[in-house]
């Protein structure tokens, strides 16, 4: 995982919402009960004389059939919990797990924080409190906290510990003791 | 000469080993990332791991038991 720095402390950890797993998990139900509905369709779909000693063939493949979709579950469930947001008294760092061999980590110093930004559309969004939160710095870069849950807290969360970094690094400029300890709140 | 069962056994053998070897990389795979990056003190991981591992388990005796059955 990411190591803090000294006088860092994290306070949010942020994953996307639940309702993101709901597409898969749907697909892997309608996928366990498919084969069911298939085989019991099949002999009327198809009549043909029905061989006994091919059924554990057919046992055979239907449970390599239901291994390959728990681990399509397994590998999306893994995919989902490592893609994560760090909110930390210095820093948002961007774990993007985008898939099981592909891992992209990034970060921005919260002082270099400009605009907070909270987008939010749609009606399953809106009734299941999620939205992506945009962070956007001085630069170019923007980073984008996809499908977020309890958005106005990362949000007031950036913003409050934004300003708190920007006067720890103002005062040690100016050559006060550093802020280091600020409260999380 | 090979009869048709016979073919049939050799063609699921080779379909159940290559289906093995890909299938146990992506599960290690898994608990492998799981194990390095995920953060610590949190219990999901080793419970989900946990189930996925039975689950697997008794699929895979399910898996041997019928390719036993396959006539030869």
């Amino acid at each position: 995982m990411i190591k803090l720095e000294p006088n860092e402390k994290q306070i949010l950890m942020v994953r996307r919402h639940w309702f993101v797993f709901a597409k898969p998990l749907v697909f892997f139900c309608v996928a366990l009960v498919l084969p069911t509905i298939v085989l019991s369709a099949a002999p009327s779909l198809f009549p043909a004389p029905s061989t006994a000693a091919y059924d554990p063939v057919l046992n055979f493949l239907l449970t390599l059939y239901f291994m390959g979709l728990f681990l399509f579950l397994f590998i999306f469930w893994v995919n989902y919990y490592l893609d994560v947001w760090i909110v930390t008294t210095q820093r948002l760092i961007d774990i993007e797990q985008k898939s099981l061999f592909s891992r992209e980590i990034a970060e921005m110093r919260l002082s270099r924080i400009e605009n907070v930004s909270v987008d939010v559309h749609g009606f399953i969004q809106t009734m299941l409190g999620f939205g992506d939160v945009k962070v956007e710095t001085a630069g170019i870069s923007k980073f984008i906290i996809k499908d977020a849950p309890r958005y106005y807290e990362i949000k007031n969360a950036l913003l409050r510990h934004q300003q708190y970094d920007n006067r720890a690094r103002q005062e040690q400029q100016n050559g006060a003791p550093a802020a280091s300890e600020h409260k999380t709140p | 000469m090979f009869h048709v069962p016979c073919l049939v056994f050799i063609l699921l053998l080779i379909i159940f080993l290559i289906f093995l070897g890909t299938f146990g990389f992506l599960a290690w795979a898994c608990i492998y990332h799981l194990r390095q990056y995920a953060p610590n003190g949190l219990s999901a991981p080793n419970v989900v791991t946990a189930v996925f591992i039975l689950i697997t388990a008794a699929l895979l005796m399910f898996a041997v038991y019928f390719f036993l059955q396959i006539p030869r």
